[in-house]
């Protein structure tokens, strides 16, 4: 049976391909956001059910909207949607980032601030490929310290990655990252490969006879150059887009270019976090150019308005956030319903999305402000939020990568757990995460069960 | 009465509007000002952090007492609103600690590094019957108070982390006269004093917690008012009236409609959380292992969730997760070859209960020409979170051929008497585990002797458990112990002392008008200073 969601009030299938949409007359708003701006968003265009018909009865949105991701690939693979593959893929190619962020932290953390005499030797090649994806000099000099080692496998992959050191340490660092264990081949649009056979290596440790499964990082960067390489197949004419949408989620190393006129077509923008274009520009300017974002993108970014009026002395109010991402969510609802001529099921879901998206927007203009504490609240805050439809495995990955640098594993591990069916390829990146969980709780305060 | 086979599952939940419209407009009550009131899952046994026992014990605790080092809700650093500054001393093997000026305990009196070592030498005392002194004990060695604002903690070794070993609770030594053997049923346990951020009040029918300015703490709302929670859609309609601000823990089927409203918010509350059904290996037929095995084939765990936290099945990113063994699944010690049950499998039961000797005459089952009734027991606040849990185990136990009565458990009586292994009436008691990032399960299954298995409900024993736990107990390294553990998770899926049910996870719903509420992962109100309510 087909599952009930804004489909319920759905056109019948509609063939693939995307669609730019016009813009309804404004809305009235109680937000922050000018009604001329709310208009432009896509929940207050798609609301309108000609405009929405693009989008409607398909396999893969259906997907989308019940928080599926695999399904989406091979369903938009189908159709030939290479827009909305492209999407899909890139949409993987951030995730498997957040998966290289997340092992790294958790690598760096258990096998390097937490380190123990017993540990294996090889957990050096393990910090060395961390240390190389998050920018950390010290980690990555670790790199070439393994390549006597008699571990199935590893030798070589530490003497690649010490031979890309050596060159210079150019990014990306393909060369190495795709000889590694589980690594998938020539990129093959509406596929989701996992990590290969997991795990990657047994480590044995020093002194006793256990070994320690471990998972490549690398094989996250690899994956990850494979799906935007899937993206970028799908749909040439949409690169920029898929860089685009790629770029918050990049890794500190990467390199990052301007998102000045890239064209983001609503393919890129349907029931994501993003709800214009210009908020898609915003967020990759953001991590690019810093805070100077925000005033650069105030006339074409919802978000950008708002966190532009909530923010004091170089301080984003928090509360003023929450008092906005409400007042934003009403009038999507609002402006939805005028422009659809009715109230609809699907228009609370839709507005959600934005709701969660501006918290996520204003934790990313804290963090370039400095103000961790409020980002970090701000991002808390989100992930209370990020639930039913708004529910979005990108976002969740990224606070689980966040929880593994802060060693906090006990949110980490439930968010990775909730993610394996969608990121196949998470069980490798796990390992380490499992690791420092145990590390953590056996070094812990004496603790015991409560009812 | 027992659900018959084509009947669709019903839920309590079933006209849980209709239900709310009604209660609340009985219950609705305006609060004025910084004074906040919440629901919580009952009234804690017990204001004394010597000797919490239930996670309400725990929460309340926090909300009186300073812990020395804590872990920031954000971004998980080590922190300390006493210390002003700690140092390794004596080469690892102790921590220097410098009292911030002016801290005051709740009587006004000067917190000192006597109070410190005060409450190292009351964990030390073998003479304090406490849980979780017992803990310290193999971490903490003494105290020295080397000045009024310095204390030289000892420990039993060196620790890499020191600081993570002293987040125990601060105690005031002038209430106990300097007696460093503490028992749990002094006045003290239910008006408490302490240096936190509340004084707190406990009463018959709810606690009171006075915000008490310090030089460390300034919660900007005057009074927190402890209720203990009842029906669950009353609750939600009360918090939809604002006859009280929050709610600890919404149940699953009444979220969406928390999640709906622009005036409620929830909230993640990170604490892990596992339920199960203890079998009394003890008594007449469950002592055999295959009989306990057939139970946990009649039990239908897929229904049970249906019918009681309103899990549909197949529902894609369910707050309910089955488990085999003692632990979450996204636990690394938990076992993942270990498969769960989730469907009933009648025929294999009754193949082994038949092997087991048992007779079925008449439909019931019998052992030794005796029908069999089980005493089936719940704790009492889960009937909040899984409405109707209990009457649907015995329902289903009962369509299995076994007599049942059903007990509702108070949370006295689960301290006082099952958790002390004291129960043995009953035949099944439904639980409920939580744990933050330790997850050691040994006092639930180690045999019950010389302070080991303190929470082993019903003194079950098995020589194999006993000897894996050991091997956890001794393991050198994080691989030995996550491998003793995951051989302890089939052991115990096997010989079944208990039946594992779920992990349930755990959402608090806020009215918007509080702000700042970040909740403290298992503590939950360690942030307390930074909520704010009405203006």
């Amino acid at each position: 049976m087909r599952p009930s969601l804004f489909l319920v009030s759905l056109l019948a299938a509609c063939s693939g391909g995307s669609a730019d949409v016009a813009t309804p007359a404004p809305a009235e708003s109680q937000s922050a956001v000018p009604p001329e701006l709310l208009a432009t968003t896509w929940q207050v265009r798609l609301a309108v059910d000609s405009v929405r018909a693009p989008f409607e009865g398909r396999d893969g949105w259906i997907g989308y909207f019940q928080g599926a991701r695999v399904a989406p690939l091979a369903a938009f693979a189908a159709e030939a949607d290479g827009a909305a593959l492209a999407r899909a893929h890139a949409e993987y190619a951030a995730l498997y980032r957040q998966a290289a962020l997340m092992a790294a932290h958790a690598t760096v953390q258990v096998y390097g601030a937490d380190a123990q005499p017993t540990d294996p030797k090889e957990t050096a090649h393990l910090l060395g490929v961390s240390g190389a994806l998050l920018g950390d000099e010290a980690a990555r000099g670790k790199l070439g310290t393994s390549a006597a080692s008699k571990v199935a496998g590893l030798a070589p992959r530490d003497l690649a990655w010490k031979a890309w050191v050596d060159a210079g340490a150019v990014w990306p660092p393909d060369a190495p990252a795709n000889g590694s264990p589980g690594a998938p081949t020539a990129p093959a649009p509406g596929q989701a490969p996992n990590a290969g056979t997991v795990p990657h290596y047994a480590l044995p440790e020093q002194g006793v006879d256990t070994k320690v499964e471990a998972g490549d990082p690398g094989t996250m960067w690899a994956l990850a150059r494979w799906h935007e390489a899937a993206a970028l197949a799908a749909a040439p004419d949409h690169a920029g887009a898929v860089r685009v949408w790629i770029d918050p989620w990049r890794l500190p190393p990467e390199p990052r270019e301007s998102a000045a006129g890239v064209a983001i077509p609503d393919t890129f923008l349907f029931m994501s976090a993003m709800s214009t274009p210009g908020d898609a520009l915003f967020l990759a300017d953001l991590e690019k150019d810093g805070s100077a974002a925000v005033a650069a993108h105030v006339s074409d970014s919802p978000y950008a308005a708002v966190i532009a009026r909530c923010t004091k002395e170089a301080r984003v109010d928090v509360d003023c956030i929450l008092d906005e991402g409400a007042a934003l969510g009403q009038a999507i609802e609002t402006a939805m319903e005028k422009a659809a001529g009715r109230q609809d099921g699907f228009h609370r879901p839709f507005a959600d999305f934005a709701r969660v998206g501006l918290l996520r927007a204003a934790d990313r203009a804290a963090w370039k402000l400095d103000d961790r504490e409020g980002g970090g609240r701000l991002r808390i805050n989100a992930l209370d939020r990020t639930t039913g439809s708004a529910r979005d495995p990108l976002f969740l990955l990224s606070v689980a990568a966040w929880d593994a640098g802060n060693r906090n594993s006990v949110r980490a591990e439930e968010l990775v757990h909730g993610l394996l069916t969608e990121v196949p390829g998470l069980e490798a990146a796990r390992l380490p995460l499992d690791a420092l969980h145990i590390r953590l709780s056996r070094n812990a305060a004496p603790g015991r069960p409560m009812h | 009465m027992p659900r018959r086979g084509n009947e669709e599952p019903e839920s309590k939940f079933v006209g849980a509007r209709h239900l709310m419209v009604a209660a609340g407009l009985a219950s609705a009550v305006l609060s004025t000002g910084a004074v906040l009131s919440f629901y919580e899952e009952s009234l804690p046994g017990t204001l004394n952090p010597l000797y919490a026992q239930s996670m309400v014990d725990f929460r309340s605790q926090e909300l009186v007492f300073d812990r020395i080092y804590f872990h920031s809700p954000i971004d998980n650093r080590i922190m300390s609103r006493v210390v002003e500054k700690g140092e390794l001393a004596e080469g690892g093997k102790g921590y220097k600690l410098t009292l911030k000026a002016g801290l005051k305990w709740h009587d006004g009196k000067p917190v000192t590094s006597k109070d410190v070592c005060f409450t190292v030498a009351a964990m030390l005392d073998p003479k304090t019957p406490s849980p979780m002194a017992a803990g310290y004990r193999t971490v903490l060695a003494g105290c020295e108070a080397q000045a009024p604002t310095v204390a030289l903690v000892r420990f039993t070794k060196v620790f890499h982390n020191p600081q993570e070993r002293l987040g125990f609770p601060l105690l005031p030594e002038a209430p106990f006269a300097g007696n460093t053997a503490i028992s749990p049923d002094l006045d003290f346990s239910a008006h408490p004093i302490g240096s936190g951020p509340y004084k707190g009040n406990k009463g018959r029918r709810g606690v009171t917690f006075e915000a008490y300015p310090n030089g460390h703490h300034n919660a900007s709302i005057a009074q927190l008012s402890l209720q203990e929670g009842g029906d669950p859609v009353v609750q939600v309609v009360t918090l939809r009236n604002n006859g009280v601000q929050g709610i600890l823990a919404v149940p699953p089927p009444l979220r969406a409609d928390v999640s709906a409203s622009d005036d409620l918010q929830l909230k993640s509350y990170d604490l892990r959380s596992w339920w199960f059904m203890a079998v009394n290996t003890q008594k007449g037929a469950l002592a055999d292992k295959r009989v306990r095995q057939a139970l946990n084939l009649i039990i239908d765990r897929t229904d049970l969730r249906q019918l009681s936290i309103g899990v549909k099945p197949g529902e894609q990113n369910s707050p309910c997760e089955f488990i085999s063994g003692p632990f979450v699944q996204s636990s690394p010690f938990y076992n993942r070859s270990v498969a769960t049950k989730e469907k009933s499998d009648r025929a294999a039961a009754t193949t082994l209960l038949t092997s087991a000797g048992l007779q079925q005459i008449g439909g019931r089952w019998h052992f030794k020409g005796q029908p069999i009734q089980l005493q089936i027991g719940m704790l009492a606040p889960l009937d909040n979170e899984a409405p109707d849990l209990l009457t649907q185990v015995a329902n289903q136990l009962g369509a299995g051929g076994f007599d049942r009565q059903e007990t509702k458990v108070t949370v006295d009586d689960w301290n006082r008497r099952v958790l002390t292994g004291k129960a043995t009436e009953f035949d099944i008691l439904v639980g409920k585990w939580s744990f933050g990032v330790v997850e050691e399960v040994n006092d639930l299954f180690e045999t019950r002797a010389n302070a080991k298995g303190s929470l082993n409900i019903f003194n079950y024993s098995n020589s194999t458990v006993d000897q894996t736990i050991a091997e956890y107990n001794a393991a050198r390294t994080d691989t030995a112990a996550d491998d003793a553990y995951h051989k302890l998770h089939a052991t115990l899926a096997d010989d079944l002392p208990y039946l594992f049910l779920w992990k349930l996870d755990t959402k608090s719903a806020w009215r918007t008008e509080v702000r700042g509420n970040t909740i403290s992962a298992y503590y939950y109100w360690t942030e307390i200073d930074t909520w704010k309510y009405g203006s």
